[in-house]
């Protein structure tokens, strides 16, 4: 009989352990392994917001920020992440299964410069590891990258050589790289598979760049000024693809414009047809966007229902009149849904900088007049808070 | 006129007592008149009561005159219906000024007359129904201006207008029915940092680049805003 009790006692004592044990598999899924600089902020799903520390434990669906300083986050799969200063980072999914084949990563990129590396364990498989910027998505087929996301979303993505020579000197010496990596969006995927091999992506709709491989480079420099200044490869890469698409697609550009009005005008459907994004348009030509703006005007309504439904999937703030969360190519604001700070952001960068930040339960209507053109983002039904942003050039 | 600066660049302590004789809004119990010329000045005014005035005169309401590089001014005026009209200061100036009280006229102009370059501001007002008229660089060369303005009160009135290349610009607002215009114009590298917690009001803010600095092909503003209000209406204008 006590040997009977015995049994169940061990019994209940080894549920509970396992039970544990399962719990903190869930919880933490990696650690922050190295700090420089002011430390960064760790936001959880819960609303607590964390100051990151040496250990500090990571969890699925953290949100990492970091300021003036840089950290590195080593998942239990080995996976590494380093983010350098003014990087934010959202970790949209792991799942740490025994099975590999049901281990899932997705991280999302949103702004600054990060280091990915995929962990050697061979724990989550490289083909269930999605990383996203917001103009990008990027598949794994290599070990090492970096990303540079700057506040628009475009994306410089960098393959490195292999960790065992990361050195300039070992790479002239013929060093391979991490492996390969694509790049896609709506517009095309490219691959890199040379070391310090380079692509960037301006926009979702807008192909990446034809692949080039940086000279002069090492880990070192790597960093936001890319944003700033981004490597004279990939601006000659930038400027032969505009002119490749002046040369080919503007030309007959007045006719793709021709059909969507008539499209737009004729067809109950459609919508999906004519939503602003489909174009293929180049975002570094400002100028040109302007003109579409004009000429698709008519499609202001259909893109506010959009907009609508894309908001109010996120179940946080209804928001109408532009891509939320997100970067509307229309109005060319990015607006961010801030949790931490309880904070709609609205930002734009084109000739000066306008950011605008209102909490999530404001009831704002904001017009914006942009070089003539007009807009209205109505947050939460409006018409408590009335912000009129009047931008034009020169 | 005081020409002597060495007896104004110890001018610290100065303080005032008002009586308590309600007198009327209009009326003024007490005025410090000045006409400071010359550099490295330090002043220093304390004052306490209401009623007062700060000016060039006490026949009008001009401004009072200190002009002069590396001047470093320091006002604590605590009081209300209080009048203070401006100072004209030249290059490097600091300037740390706290307001408590209500109903109390700013007019500022600063660097009305010669170059206001290097010039570092910070104010803080604590009251309601204020009315500030501040103009910075307005028709002199300025360059670099670090202006940070705190302000916890309602229904304040405030017009600034900042025409200073390289400017940083920065206030904080806390209060209800706060109506404020400000612009930064005629220069470059424009920086406003605006931090708003308030129902009701209107707020214009404007801010245009002039002409880039030599070799400098794009000279980008920058305006940032943090707005938690109701019932307010906030109109940005920014031209590059």
């Amino acid at each position: 009989m006590l040997q009977l009790q015995s049994l169940r006692l061990t019994n209940v004592i080894l549920t509970f352990l396992l039970c544990s044990l399962s719990f903190d598999t869930f919880a933490s899924i990696g650690n922050v392994s190295e700090l420089n600089g002011t430390p960064g902020s760790i936001e959880r799903t819960s609303g607590e917001q964390l100051t990151a520390q040496l250990s500090t434990v990571i969890e699925s669906y953290d949100q990492v920020e970091t300021t003036n300083g840089r950290l590195k986050i080593e998942f239990v799969d080995d996976t590494k992440v380093s983010l350098t200063e003014h990087t934010y980072m959202e970790i949209n999914e792991y799942v740490y299964d025994p099975d590999p084949s049901k281990s899932r990563m997705a991280l999302n990129f949103v702004q600054g410069t990060a280091r990915f590396a995929t962990g050697g364990l061979g724990l989550v498989p490289k083909e269930n590891i999605q990383i996203q910027t917001p103009t990008a998505t990027i598949g794994i087929r290599g070990t090492d990258f970096t990303t540079t996301v700057d506040e628009l979303g475009r994306s410089l993505v960098i393959l490195l050589p292999d960790a065992n020579c990361t050195d300039k000197v070992a790479l002239e010496e013929g060093c391979r790289p991490s492996g390969s990596i694509t790049i896609s969006n709506e517009g095309g995927t490219v691959v890199l598979d040379e070391a310090y091999m380079s692509a960037m992506v301006s926009t979702y709709e807008t192909p990446p760049t034809p692949p080039v491989v940086l000279s002069g480079i090492d880990l070192n420099v790597i960093d936001n000024m890319f944003i700033v200044s981004e490597p004279a490869e990939i601006r000659q890469a930038i400027e032969e693809q505009i002119q490749e698409k002046q040369g080919a697609d503007y030309l007959a550009f007045s006719d793709l414009d021709v059909d969507l009005l008539e499209e737009n005008l004729l067809e109950d459907d459609a919508e999906a047809d004519l939503e602003f994004t489909e174009l293929d348009i180049d975002f570094l030509n400002v100028d040109l966007l302007q003109d579409l703006l004009e000429i698709i005007e008519v499609t202001v309504d259909l893109d506010d229902e959009t907009a609508a439904q894309d908001s109010g999937g996120s179940g946080i703030a209804d928001i109408r009149g532009t891509i939320a969360p997100g970067f509307d190519p229309q109005t060319q604001f990015n607006t961010l849904i801030d949790q931490g700070r309880g904070q709609i952001w609205f930002y734009r960068d084109n000739n000066g900088i306008i950011s605008v930040r209102i909490p999530i339960s404001s009831q704002a209507t904001i017009n914006t007049e942009v070089d003539g053109k007009t807009g209205t983002i109505i947050v939460n039904g409006g018409g408590s808070i009335s912000i009129i942003i009047r931008q034009q050039s020169g | 006129m005081i020409n002597n600066k060495k007896l104004l660049a110890t001018f610290t302590g100065f303080a005032m007592f008002m009586s308590l004789n309600l007198a009327s809004a209009g009326t003024t119990d007490n005025e410090i008149l000045l006409d400071q010329q010359g550099t490295t000045l330090t002043l220093t005014i304390d004052q306490q009561g209401y009623g007062n005035k700060v000016s060039g005169s006490s026949a009008s309401d001009a401004d009072f005159v200190i002009t002069g590089g590396t001047v470093t001014f320091n006002l604590d005026q605590i009081g209300n219906l209080n009048k203070f009209f401006g100072p004209l200061i030249a290059d490097n100036a600091v300037i740390n000024a706290v307001i408590t009280g209500d109903s109390n006229i700013w007019d500022w102009n600063i660097g009305d007359t010669g170059s206001a370059d290097n010039a570092n501001f910070l104010v803080d007002v604590d009251g309601d129904s204020n009315t500030f008229d501040i103009d910075v660089g307005a028709s002199v060369s300025a360059e670099r201006l670090d202006f940070d303005l705190d302000i916890l009160g309602g229904t304040n009135d405030f017009n600034i207008d900042i025409e200073v290349d390289d400017a940083k610009w920065d206030f904080d607002i806390t209060g209800s029915n706060n109506d404020y215009t400000t612009s930064q114009t005629d220069g470059a590298y424009h920086k406003m940092i605006v931090l708003h917690d308030g129902s009701g009001g209107n707020f214009t803010l404007t801010q245009s680049s002039g002409t880039c600095p030599q070799g400098i092909t794009s000279c980008y503003s920058e305006m940032n805003l943090d707005i938690d209000s109701e019932n307010a209406t906030v109109t940005i204008t920014q031209t590059d």
